[in-house]
């Protein structure tokens, strides 16, 4: 993905700054309506050529209030070496620009970049500045190559 | 509770050249399963915790409690400590095809590696009234009940076994080895 591309996206949704703390720089908020958008996060120096995260959706609508309607939302994430870390899709969520919290009454999943942790939902909250999230109904999660193995007498 | 979450590395490749028609027997890839009502994973402290009628299997093993927390470490690999709490119950289908069935009201599982040595114990507390063990051969009681999962060892306060009398051709009992202290 080119940088062009990059500061297109972060020109809509002014510079979500989807990891590091968009609540404590919050940007002029876009007015406009994008398609297949992509933005990446990169990491401080000196891994600054490294992405450290990618978002992408297919559609991007403004709300008031800072929101943005968000379809087919993906985010990816890497470290420092581009190994990918996680994989999360949503088909909607709602994104606030200020406070970067993001929160869906849909459907949604995580995928570890190795594909051996899987986590679905319905409903879901994330505050990307706590870093937390909070999935609200029929969570299921898959972890491959493991076992609760009890080994009773 | 032995080796929950050990990592099993898959080996699965397959050479090009080794082609036949039928694929060759491969053993299932174990994988653990988890559902809840609700969870809530929080980045800053790495710990998942799984809320309401949680349900966690895998090929040999049940447990079902109200909340699961699972503590993941910084770097990686296996997780440090698995609480589950309210009403604990777990059915394990041992080594000789037994199933174990554990209640308690809370069952906590450590594991850590000091010096090249391996810890990993469980331990369930509270219950109806104690923590409990049960199969077909025996009960084991205890609050703490303690289980090393390295050498498979109970231990605990107030511990108690309980050896079942196994039923004769005749569907009755043996007549106990203790009787003649009647």
């Amino acid at each position: 993905m080119s940088r062009a591309a990059v500061k297109f996206f972060l020109a809509l949704v002014a510079g979500v700054a989807v990891v590091a703390g968009a609540a404590d720089s919050p940007q002029k908020l876009p007015l406009g309506h994008a398609t297949d958008f992509t933005s990446s996060q990169y990491f401080e120096p000196p891994h600054e050529q490294q992405v450290k995260m990618k978002l992408s959706g297919a559609e991007a609508r403004p709300l008031p209030g800072g929101l943005q309607d968000i379809r087919d939302l993906k985010i990816e994430t890497f470290d420092v070496t581009g190994k990918a870390g996680m994989i999360v899709r949503a088909p909607q969520c709602n994104y606030s620009l200020f406070d970067g919290v993001a929160d869906s009454a849909g459907s949604f999943e995580l995928e570890s970049g190795d594909g051996k942790l899987r986590i679905e939902g319905v409903g879901f909250l994330w505050r990307q500045n706590g870093n937390s999230l909070i999935i609200s109904n029929q969570v299921h999660t898959v972890i491959k190559g493991e076992s609760l193995n009890l080994g009773t007498p | 509770m032995k080796r929950i979450f050990i990592l099993l590395l898959a080996a699965s490749a397959n050479p090009l050249w080794a082609q036949t028609n039928l694929p060759a027997p491969t053993a299932p890839e174990s994988q653990v399963e988890i559902s809840s009502d609700s969870g809530h994973f929080d980045g800053n402290t790495r710990q998942m915790i799984y809320l309401g009628h949680v349900f966690a299997t895998d090929a040999k093993s049940k447990l079902h409690c109200g909340q699961l927390t699972v503590d993941l470490p910084a770097e990686g690999g296996h997780p440090t400590n698995i609480v589950a709490e309210t009403s604990v119950v777990i059915d394990h289908v041992d080594e000789k095809g037994q199933t174990n069935h554990i209640t308690a009201d809370k069952a906590v599982y450590s594991y850590s590696v000091v010096s090249g040595v391996t810890n990993e114990v469980a331990t369930f507390t509270g219950g109806n009234p104690t923590p409990k063990v049960e199969n077909q051969q025996m009960i084991i009681v205890g609050d703490p009940l303690v289980m090393n999962l390295i050498t498979k060892q109970f231990s605990g306060m107030n511990y108690k076994t309980i050896f079942k009398q196994a039923p004769n051709a005749d569907g009755e009992t043996n007549a106990s080895p203790l009787n003649f202290l009647k």
